[in-house]
């Protein structure tokens, strides 16, 4: 009658030994980040625009305010065929008899015979200094903002929450239109002033990401742990919130860069002598149709860099997010 | 008729788990305020969560605590833990007060009491990686170096039943049975002596359960661990429980051996709830008398005056409404809060509202 039943023995599951590093996060999410195509190629073209800003300067035979009336409108042409004496009263660009051939305009000449390409790379240096130092300092300055209304609560709260319904509720262009009345224009003030109206305004996301994660079981867990309040901050609640704030960071970049373009169409922003691509956009369009090289480059510069950001942006997103691995 | 006359014979030892006391409540309160307004907040009330209650937990046992949703299990654990700051009352750890103990000394000593958290899902940080999660409270506690981190992390892993391997995996990867383990694991990781076992097992399906309290017991037998076990299931906390305490709506109702419990409850909630839990057998499932509860269970922003359990008792009595029953040793070990407990364990109190 009584069968022999064999006591049940808890089998652990089977797993190969094999001795595994606990590999650091950063390198995680590089390898993540590297394998996104578009991510890499957003990033190298970024690259390649900051390089063509910054370095690219020190290739061109021009400088960006250097008018040349005689060569107005010229357009887009790598080497340009001096015949005759016509261009040799360029004192920069040392023609000889031996040597018909001389550095042309590759993207053309403005109203002013002006060089587009120098003029760009200037201008390029400006919309990217612009977008990169305001997106970032602002995403900075508001995530921090949020964070610490979120963290704190109460009535801290409800003053940066205020602050930020009054500058939602005024409009923008009034205000920048003020802002820029009262300090003189330029690129620190531009900064600045951008920095102004998006330090304040941010911060709604971080803050609702805060309030969530401070309720979660495992910041609770962390706390049960003995965590202080740094470590909840910079290993949770940080780490958390990475990816809104990476996509807030290039959005921003490429909002900051239009503003900056709608603030110089409205003779607002940067002055005429410095270009950005904003103003040789303004500038272009009542040639829109006798000298379209004019708006097109310009216009695929901003496009370019809002398009790449964009790219990096979702990129990074991705790679910050374990749920988006394909293993 | 509140004096028992066993009431003084019990003030013998406890029969099990001869250790000393690890963990004493002393009336513990946990109100939560119930405000409205945006700007100027007002207190329209409070929320009696736990609302008064006292227990001890001896080393090297389980207490089990059981109760309906909403009667202050939970809450009970995170006040233990310091999750939820008491209204009133003491959390005795070793005979230290953990509510006003310095906020730097409480953070050492919560080394030695840890946590498993009722959703698997929740309480593992999505963007730590599962050796991070294992190795955190070491690094809070700067404890033992780099790499013998990693290898105690491993030596978890396995102890709960884990693939070292996974040590470079994320939370989402794995089943609510797996992330439960990494939770075990966690909680293991300080060689704490207490542990509050808030629900463990409730978001888990039933065939990880049972692999779940299995593993906990062969903890407890390893490491000579102490657990509060919360839950709602009466057939786990009998299981692995050696002591059982009954919530209603913030206060303990019964208090006893998990045997005594079962075998002899003695307050007509317990019964209740003892008799809810179906029996895997028609034929006596169908003869065997249930007692069915009416009504709801109290709000506990207004709960009832007198005995909680009133409202709902088919054994109430005028008296009830009016006095609180105080939780009295009526056998040895065996703690009722209930007026009237001897006549209804003797069937001579007559049920009134039965339906």
């Amino acid at each position: 009658m009584a069968r022999e039943i064999a006591a049940p023995t808890r089998v652990l599951p089977r797993y190969e030994e094999r001795q595994v590093r606990i590999i650091s996060l950063k390198s995680i999410i590089f390898a993540r980040f590297i394998r996104n195509r578009a991510a890499v190629f957003g990033f190298l073209v970024v690259a390649l625009l900051v390089l063509y800003a910054f370095a690219g300067p020190l290739l061109t035979p021009y400088t960006p305010d250097q008018v040349n009336l005689r060569e107005r409108f010229a357009p887009p042409s790598v080497i340009m065929l001096t015949t005759g004496k016509i261009y040799n009263l360029d004192a920069i660009q040392q023609v000889s008899a031996e040597n018909q051939f001389r550095f042309g305009h590759p993207l053309g000449t403005d109203d002013l015979g002006r060089d587009t390409m120098t003029r760009s790379m200037f201008g390029g240096r400006v919309s990217l200094g612009i977008g990169f130092i305001v997106a970032i300092t602002s995403t900075v300055m508001s995530a921090f903002l949020g964070a610490l209304s979120g963290y704190l609560g109460g009535w801290w709260d409800n003053i940066i929450q205020r602050a930020n319904d009054v500058s939602h509720a005024l409009p923008d262009l009034p205000i920048l239109m003020i802002l820029s009345k009262i300090f003189p224009p330029g690129f620190w003030t531009m900064c600045l002033i951008l920095l102004m109206l998006g330090g304040i305004r941010g911060g709604r996301i971080t803050r609702a990401m805060v309030l969530r994660l401070k309720k979660e079981q495992f910041t609770e867990a962390a706390i049960s742990s003995g965590a202080q309040w740094h470590r909840l901050i910079f290993r949770h609640f940080i780490p958390n919130s990475l990816s809104p704030l990476f996509v807030s960071v290039t959005l921003g970049a490429g909002g900051a860069i239009r503003t900056e373009t709608s603030l110089s169409y409205l003779g607002l922003g940067i002055q005429p002598p410095m270009p950005s691509w904003g103003n040789m956009l303004s500038n272009a369009q009542q040639y829109f149709f006798s000298a379209p090289w004019l708006v097109f480059y310009p216009g695929i510069f901003i496009f370019l860099t809002l398009m790449c950001f964009n790219m990096v942006g979702d990129g990074l997103r991705d790679a910050f997010d374990p749920r988006m691995t394909k293993r | 008729m509140a004096e028992s006359p066993l009431a003084e014979t019990a003030v013998a030892q406890p029969a099990i788990g001869m250790g000393e006391d690890l963990v004493e409540v002393k009336n513990l309160k946990v109100h939560f305020p119930i405000r409205r307004g945006l700007i100027i907040e007002r207190t329209l009330g409070w929320v009696h969560a736990v609302d008064g209650i006292s227990f001890t937990i001896k080393k090297g046992e389980t207490l089990g605590l059981v109760g309906e949703s909403g009667c202050g299990k939970t809450t009970t654990g995170r006040a233990i833990m310091q999750l939820e700051k008491p209204t009133a009352g003491e959390v005795l750890f070793e005979g230290r007060d953990l509510v006003t103990m310095p906020k730097e000394d409480l953070r050492q000593n919560r080394r030695r009491i840890q946590m498993i958290f009722q959703d698997p899902f929740a309480s593992l940080d999505p963007r730590m990686t599962v050796g991070g999660i294992i190795s955190e409270p070491l690094e809070i506690h700067q404890l033992l170096n780099p790499k013998e981190r990693e290898e105690k992390v491993r030596e978890l892993l396995r102890i709960v039943g884990l693939n070292p391997y996974f040590v470079n995996r994320y939370p989402h990867e794995f089943s609510g049975g797996q992330r439960q383990r990494i939770g075990v694991a966690r909680s293991l990781v300080l060689d704490p002596e207490f542990i509050v076992c808030d629900e463990p097992i409730s978001a888990l399906d039933v065939s990880i359960q049972a692999q779940l309290i299995n593993l906990l017991e062969e903890l407890q037998d390893q490491f000579g661990l102490t657990y509060l076990f919360i839950a709602h299931d009466l057939a786990v906390v009998r299981h692995i429980s050696s002591r059982i305490a009954v919530m209603y709506v913030g206060k303990i109702m019964e208090l006893a051996d998990r045997n005594e419990l079962y075998d002899l409850p003695l307050h007509p909630y317990t019964k209740a709830l003892l008799s809810a839990v179906p029996i895997p057998d028609p034929v006596i499932e169908k003869q065997r008398h249930r007692i069915i509860m009416q009504g709801d269970v109290p709000n506990p922003a207004n709960p009832p005056s007198g005995c909680r359990f009133h409202t709902r008792c088919p054994f109430a009595k005028p008296e009830c409404s009016e006095d609180e029953p105080p939780l009295e040793e009526v056998r040895p070990n065996h703690f009722v809060a209930c007026f009237f407990w001897k006549e209804i364990s003797e069937r001579t109190a007559p049920p009134l509202a039965v339906n």
